[in-house]
């Protein structure tokens, strides 16, 4: 049972999953590489793919604000009820409805295997019992599903822009433009170019925006086409504050004896009190204060 | 710590960091005292940052001596958005890294070791004979 010796012999990672399909293999396939990442089966079907590339569906619900923290927490403490079942408990708990988790999640699995694709793995571990993943698409998704859509995506952003893969690693920075041709951005761009600084990859932005790298990389694409963007890296004298490294002065610093010296309105020179510090947090009002702002 | 330490090559080894390991979005190297020594930040204020690494590793030292539970690796706070981590340069700087809740845990712990190593050696700071991870050739029994 613990052996499977089709998937070991297995040339990739498609004919790996082709083959758990065939066997409705139960578990996980762990992929190391740059990004790896977690494919999550049930009887062979992907429910899930977990990946540093792209962000997970919790994050693309959390990140885009469509679900609030406080939901999100809501529908976890409700987990007990719904035998673990976080996707159930959220439904429950009226935070989305099936039909948009099941969208949320399908669009999540999509853009794991894009993103995945992107790299050649290193190697794979298949693996019965694996973490579960926080949400999951049940059913899942037939494998071929999943190479059909990556081939597409590929064959889209080659022609739109060029490799996906180096599009993947580019670090767009926006350029300037002038006030009449902002206003005819959509602002789904505008919030990509408002993101885009020269520091983060299109899936950095997609972690920041919490959107799948796909549909980042494809807008990318169209912004760069419109002449909107920069493919330069960001300059690092610009971006590096003053770091000039500091070391302790030889000697001890001369100690200060009494209370520090307080200003006070009205007087020029600073006045000596027998406050001992003077405020520095302005949520907190000082101990010593004289005069409070007392409540009605 | 030398002085004349360029802090060009520092924030260079930052970044370079920071585009190997996806994830990360930002990082500090502070003395453990919590100065500012050098930063790749572009939301982040470096000296809020300096600071806090050095109270994280305080608190987290001062823990694990409480707890019995070994010397301190690092420092890791997982929080709803990313994560903060703090490791340590020797016994005299620190290195703190923001990443976003996809940050690649595991191409982190294969490449921070040798990142430690060279901005050890940058800063001048001599580690220890065996740092951690990378080589952790004990003979055993």
């Amino acid at each position: 049972m613990s052996d499977h010796p089709a998937p070991r012999t297995a040339r990739n990672i498609p004919a790996l999953l082709l083959a758990l399909r065939q066997e409705e293999f139960n578990g996980a396939v762990t992929v190391s590489g740059s990004p790896g990442g977690t494919i999550h089966l049930e009887r062979g079907l992907v429910l899930a793919i977990e990946t540093p590339g792209t962000p997970t569906a919790e994050t693309l619900l959390l990140r885009s604000g469509r679900i609030s923290e406080a939901a999100w927490n809501a529908a976890l403490a409700a987990t007990g009820s719904t035998d673990g079942r976080l996707e159930r408990a959220l439904i429950a708990e009226g935070a989305l409805s099936a039909a948009e988790l099941e969208i949320i999640c399908a669009a999540a699995a999509f853009d794991g295997a894009f993103a995945m694709a992107l790299s050649t793995p290193t190697g794979w571990q298949v693996t019965e019992s694996a973490t579960p993943p926080a949400l999951a698409l049940r059913p899942g998704l037939e494998p071929q599903q999943l190479f059909d859509e990556t081939t597409h995506r590929r064959t889209r952003l080659t022609a739109l822009w060029g490799p996906p893969a180096e599009l993947s690693r580019t670090r767009f920075r926006a350029a300037t433009r002038s006030g009449n041709e902002a206003a005819r951005i959509h602002h789904r761009h505008q919030d990509l170019l408002a993101a885009a600084t020269g520091r983060n990859t299109p899936r950095d932005i997609g972690f920041a925006l919490g959107r799948g790298l796909f549909a980042v990389m494809l807008d990318l694409a169209r912004l760069d086409a419109r002449r909107l963007l920069h493919a330069d890296q960001a300059r690092p004298a610009d971006t590096a504050p003053s770091v000039a490294p500091r070391t302790p002065p030889a000697g001890r610093p001369t100690a200060t004896v009494g209370p520090l010296p307080r200003r006070t309105p009205g007087h020029h020179a600073p006045a000596a009190q027998h406050a001992p510090h003077s405020p520095t947090t302005p949520a907190e009002p000082p101990i010593a204060s004289s005069t409070e702002k007392g409540q009605p | 710590m030398s002085s004349q330490v360029s802090s060009a090559s520092l924030v260079a080894e930052l970044k370079s960091l920071r585009e190997r390991v996806m994830g990360i979005s930002e990082s500090v190297i502070s003395t453990t005292d919590g100065l500012l020594v050098a930063a790749d930040t572009a939301t982040v204020h470096p000296e809020s940052a300096a600071a806090l690494t050095a109270a994280m590793l305080g608190l987290g030292t001062r823990t694990a001596a409480e707890f019995g539970v070994g010397e301190l690796r690092d420092v890791v706070t997982r929080c709803s958005g990313g994560y903060v981590l703090v490791l340590a340069i020797g016994r005299q700087a620190l290195l703190m890294i923001l990443g976003d809740e996809g940050l690649d845990l595991t191409a982190l712990h294969r490449e921070s070791p040798a990142a430690v190593r060279r901005l050890a050696d940058l800063l001048g700071i001599e580690l220890p004979p065996s740092p951690g991870v990378s080589s952790r050739s004990v003979p055993g029994a």
